[in-house]
């Protein structure tokens, strides 16, 4: 089948090096559970889980381990049969700590109980949300927000539209790509979920066209699925971004400083969606999570699924380690808007989508110059902002003037930084700029 | 602080880079400096690469930077510069440049990135102002012979496809549009140019030109505008960042260059446009900035900014045109209310004659002219004296006015008593000559009187001058060489204005010339002289067509045409009049209105001089059919006394006619009929009968007649 309509967002956007084929045709393997888990109690967006456990606490997999704080907040399960060994503090990526549950491996193999009901009727709303609350559901491209506080729209708010963020535009990240060939089932009963709870009649699921056997494959199984389309999205960064995904599908532009809903969208991640899938009909926890493992200082590029709180080395390890004689830096996430670490005893957390071992040579670490004005950053800045001046204002100290051409507007996603022929780190400027910001608005 | 974000991405960057960037402008421009290489010889490679390279030189002591050119912005600053330089200046003038350039245009500023102007151009206007006659020296490609540039010989001189490919005189690699516009797609096709500004640069230029109405093809071929749209304005540093502001600036930028080609002396222009584009590239990038995604109130906001800006700018810009258009309305202290307090009956103040600061102004109302104003000033003792006459039609003071003095409180400034000034109404024009005699001047303020005096004499002397001004009804030919044969016109006059043009014969070019005779005849049906503005492109021919125009209103001028002078009825007349050593007596023979013989019957001038001189006048005044001939000089007692006696034998013709038609003439006539008093006198002052004879009035009218018998032999 043909890709009928290809379509992106308007303005601004860059063409990068993909570096997906390292991946990309690499089926999901699923990593064996390691010797222990450090789970932290705050991966998710709003305030950290109450853990319920004691030390000493034998635990299954799949157990609720710390129950949801307030409204905004997820529960955590045990990723792995074992014992409580205690509360650990683990390095997080970029500053802070995670407070995590220790768990040390036991052989006993215990299981929470799954519901082994086959998938029939759409369940009631009422039924959806509860059942997604208690598996911990959050977004898990990254974002972190918790998905049955999503799933729940205000009042007076009429939700027509669910996207699933299919569009993948990190290189490396082939995640998104092989969820959309292997576990489309999930994807699209997730979806009709969605759909439901939100009151949408439309579902679309938007995928860049760099991941043409996904989307030819998609459209002839969603031939089944009444009420799902797919969308084909030019391959452009950041097509992945929330607002730009909703630009690009329906041209409509979420208004400054508002969410989705404010133009009756919800979108939601491809792993999300399978996460709602399995909870709601299986009443299965998040325990795991697939990630890619890439890049070129990587012995075995893989795509792998690993149970929540795993340590990076241990993953890097399962992927083979780093090659040989290879100087690399360690990218939590994809290389434009991820974090680079120094301490693989990180946990990796529900939204991890990526660990990539970038060699020394790719790695961007030039000496910043002058500014030239070329404008490159403002002709690829998909937010419409010249972040040269921004950042002008940002170094000066005039933070509201920052303010009045936009630093908060800025959503980060690096373009104009990789673009910038001086070399100059202008989205750390911004991210400095706005935390200044933050703490004189204070 | 800073270090707190070093962990964040990207973590990968593009390949692109500062040298990127410059050197792929320098080998957009390789195509140009071939060409100008190939037109203008090897010197001009030497001029090119020594700007570059001394650009480079002098940069050493400010960057870091260790390869051999630097990082490719001071080679490519250099190289821009030599570019636009003349193929002749001297071997030091680009190397003067390049330290121009990085240290000056650069450097100074803070170097890479943080000046606010153009380096090169910066360069190039130094050097511009301080060696103005080198920096326009222009010489014609392959031959090297010194001409002008198609933008100072008008568009008549070269074909497009000359300016195209660049065969033209102009600076090195600026003349040839094909090969800046390979570079150019070459910089579009590698994505190092947006092409808003060359866009929009060109759009001003043309949205000028037609404003002008200039050529628009021209305007864009000629003058380096197509270089500085694609290479000047385009300048990163210096050049907005936002889109709208890039816009803005490039229509700003191209308009400016044509604003300027046409009223400055500068006729390339762009040097000066990009110059004060840059200087408002920041403000534009401010004013301008994009609205932001997910803005929409912004937007609009934007939007209203926008179109207030842009109002403002036309608004300004349409008043400084008027301004530039038109000189400072009125001289000294005179003003439109002094003009409407005057005669408040008029709607109108029409200028019908301004000599220097002195104005004849003609009051209409609803057309029709019902008061003359004459405003004149003169000096006084501290200040001018500023007058305004108020005249009926008939040239009758009706007013007098002083609107501004300065004089001593207690003496001078009693020439504002109405006492005095009251003398002056009820004189008119006749009355000009004796009004110094006629006027009781203040005791004690002697010299302000005289000068108010002085002035309203002045005032009616320049009635009187426009008054006999006036073109005689007729048609008229001129004719005059154009650029490629003869252009033969012909104007009609009614009522002593110019109504109509036709060209009779003309060879011109004619997609250039025939729109400019158009502005042209319609310029001169405003004017009534043939003193127009050129046509831009159709410079020659403009100038042609002014030459025969003034050919033919110089026909059509009372002062060269016979007939005003020979209004006599056919016959044989005798006049005598003093010349160098006695009396000169000669016949005239009139025939058709016209004297067609002159016959000396006596005189005693020098032999050889003065005798040829007559001769040599008598055969003028056959050929010019007129009085006003050239003396012989060496003996100009004896061309003047032909003159004279040729003037007195058509007076007593004249008379004679006045005669007749005065069948009762007064004893004075009487006398003069007989011949008995006035023969003696009619020789020696022959003007002064005539005036006695025709208006026949007081002993005023001899003193008038004195004066203009002076003037005449004067002539």
């Amino acid at each position: 089948m043909a890709i009928k309509e290809v379509k992106k967002f308007p303005i601004g956007g860059i063409q990068l090096p993909e570096k997906k084929g390292l991946t990309s045709d690499q089926a999901i393997k699923v990593m064996p559970e390691p010797a222990e888990v450090a789970i932290p109690l705050s991966q998710h967006i709003g305030a950290p889980a109450e853990p319920i456990v004691k030390v000493g606490d034998r635990v299954k997999k799949g157990e609720c381990i710390a129950e949801l704080q307030g409204k905004i907040s997820a529960r955590i399960h045990s990723s792995i049969s074992g014992i409580v060994e205690g509360i650990v503090e683990r390095k997080k990526p970029g500053q802070g700590t995670y407070s995590c549950i220790l768990i040390k491996k036991d052989d006993l193999e215990l299981k929470a109980e799954a519901q082994k009901s086959a998938r029939g009727a759409l369940p009631e709303i009422e039924t959806i949300r509860k059942r997604v609350k208690a598996a911990g559901v959050i977004g898990m491209g990254g974002a972190g927000f918790p998905t049955h506080v999503k799933l729940e729209p205000p009042a007076g708010i009429k939700i027509d539209t669910v996207i699933i963020n299919g569009a993948e535009c990190e290189p490396f990240l082939t995640v998104d790509h092989r969820l959309l060939l292997e576990e489309y089932l999930d994807l699209f009963r997730g979806l009709e979920l969605i759909k439901k709870a939100v009151g949408a009649e439309k579902g679309i699921v938007a995928i860049e066209v760099n991941k043409k056997d996904a989307i030819e494959k998609l459209q002839q199984k969603a031939a089944d699925w009444p009420g799902i389309e797919i969308q084909a999205l030019d391959t452009r960064y950041p097509h992945g971004a929330e607002k730009h995904l909703i630009k690009a599908v329906l041209n409509r532009e979420v208004p400054k400083g508002e969410l989705p809903i404010a133009v009756n969208v919800v979108v939601n991640n491809v792993q999300t969606a399978v996460k709602i899938a399995r909870a709601v009909d299986f009443e299965e926890a998040v325990t795991d999570r697939v990630l890619t493992v890439s890049g070129e200082a990587l012995t075995t590029p893989s795509n792998v699924k690993v149970p929540i709180g795993t340590s990076i080395k241990d993953v890097i390890k399962f992927c083979g380690g780093p090659k040989d004689q290879q100087d690399y830096q360690i990218i939590v996430g994809g290389p434009m808007t991820g974090i680079n670490i120094d301490d693989e005893s990180m946990p990796v957390v529900k939204g991890t989508s990526g660990i990539v071992l970038i060699t020394a040579a790719e790695y961007a670490d030039s000496e910043t110059r002058a500014c030239i004005r070329c404008g490159k950053c403002s002709e690829v800045c998909p937010m419409y902002l010249a972040s040269n001046r921004i950042c002008a204002f940002v170094n000066n100290g005039l933070l509201e003037r920052a303010d009045d051409v936009g630093l908060k507007d800025c959503i980060e996603c690096g373009a104009c930084a990789y673009i910038c022929p001086s070399k100059r780190p202008l989205v750390r400027w911004i991210k400095r700029g706005k935390a200044e910001l933050r703490a004189v608005e204070k | 602080m800073a270090n707190l974000f070093r962990s964040s991405g990207p973590h990968i960057e593009s390949p692109e880079t500062i040298e990127t960037n410059m050197w792929s402008v320098v080998i957009a421009l390789i195509p140009a400096l071939i060409a100008g290489v190939y037109f203008f010889g090897l010197y001009a490679l030497y001029l090119v690469l020594a700007s570059a390279l001394s650009a480079v030189v002098f940069e050493k002591p400010f960057v870091k930077n260790t390869a051999a050119l630097g990082d490719g912005s001071a080679f490519l600053a250099g190289l821009l510069l030599g570019l636009t330089l003349p193929p002749t200046v001297p071997w030091w003038l680009p190397i003067l440049g390049g330290f121009l350039t990085v240290v000056i245009g650069k450097h100074l500023f803070g170097g890479l990135g943080s000046n606010i102007f153009n380096p090169a151009l910066v360069a190039r206007a130094i050097l511009l102002l301080s060696y103005p006659a080198l920096m326009i020296e222009w010489v014609s490609p392959l031959d090297g012979v010194s001409t002008a540039t198609p933008l100072q010989l008008g568009t008549d001189a070269f074909s497009y496809s000359e300016l195209i490919i660049g065969n033209i005189p102009g600076s090195i690699g600026e003349t040839s549009v094909i090969a800046l516009l390979i570079g150019g797609v070459y910089l579009y096709l590698r994505d190092y140019i947006d092409l808003k500004i060359p866009l929009s640069f060109t759009a001003g230029a043309v949205g000028a030109a037609l404003i002008f109405g200039q050529d628009p093809v021209f305007t864009i071929l000629s003058g380096g505008l197509i270089f500085a749209a694609i290479y000047m304005a385009t300048d990163m540093v210096t050049s907005p960042v936002a889109k709208w502001a890039k816009i803005i600036y490039g229509l700003l930028g191209g308009f400016l260059t044509i604003f300027i080609r046409r009223y400055t002396p500068y006729p390339e222009g762009v040097t000066f446009a990009i110059l004060i584009i840059n200087g408002a590239s920041y403000f534009l990038d401010n004013a301008f900035e994009t609205a932001h995604f997910g803005e929409v109130e912004f937007v609009r906001k934007k939007v209203a900014h926008f179109s207030a800006v842009i109002t403002a700018a036309v608004l300004i810009l349409l008043v400084g045109m008027t301004l530039i258009d038109e000189e400072a309305p009125y001289p000294g202290n005179l003003s439109y209310s002094h003009l409407n307090q005057s005669v408040p009956a008029a709607d109108d103040f029409e200028i019908i004659e301004r000599d220097e600061d002195d104005i004849l102004f003609a009051a209409r109302a609803e057309a029709e002219t019902i008061k003359d104003l004459i405003y004149i000033s003169r000096n006084g003792f501290e200040a001018p004296i500023e007058v305004l006459l108020i005249l009926e039609p008939d040239g009758n003071i009706e007013n007098i006015k002083i609107i501004n003095q300065s004089e001593s409180p207690t003496l001078g400034a009693r020439i504002k008593d109405q006492d005095f000034l009251n003398q002056f109404r009820e004189f008119t024009t006749a009355d000009a000559e004796q009004i110094m005699a006629e006027t009781d001047l203040i005791s004690g303020a002697t010299y302000s009187s005289q000068t108010v005096v002085r002035a309203v004499q002045a005032g009616l002397r320049l009635l009187i001058a426009e008054q006999e001004t006036g073109l005689q009804d007729g048609v008229y030919q001129g004719q005059a060489e154009g650029v490629q044969g003869d252009i033969v016109l012909e104007i009609t006059v009614e009522n002593g204005d110019i109504v109509d043009l036709e060209i009779l014969a003309e060879q011109e070019t004619e997609h250039l010339a025939q729109p400019a005779y158009e502005e042209l005849e319609e310029q001169l049906l405003a004017e009534q002289s043939a003193d127009l503005d050129t046509v831009a492109g159709a410079t020659y021919t403009s100038e042609a067509f002014m030459e025969a125009v003034e050919e033919a209103i110089a026909k059509a001028s009372p002062d060269s045409d016979s007939e005003s002078d020979f209004e006599i009825e056919d016959g044989v007349y005798q006049g005598s009049a003093e010349g160098h050593a006695g009396p000169i007596e000669l016949e005239v023979v009139v025939e058709a209105g016209e004297i067609t013989e002159i016959e000396v019957l006596s005189e005693n001038e020098t032999p050889n001089l003065g005798d040829d001189a007559v001769e040599a006048t008598k055969t003028a005044i056959i050929e010019n059919q007129s009085l006003e001939v050239d003396t012989v000089s060496g003996a100009t007692n004896s061309s003047v006394g032909t003159v004279n006696a040729v003037e007195n034998a058509l007076d007593s013709e004249a008379e004679a006619a006045s005669d007749q038609s005065q069948t009762e003439a007064s004893d004075a006539d009487s006398a003069a009929e007989n011949g008995e008093e006035t023969d003696t006198d009619s020789s020696a002052t022959p003007a002064e009968e005539s005036e006695e004879e025709s208006t026949a009035d007081s002993d005023l009218e001899t003193e008038i007649a004195e004066d203009t018998a002076e003037g005449g032999s004067n002539g």
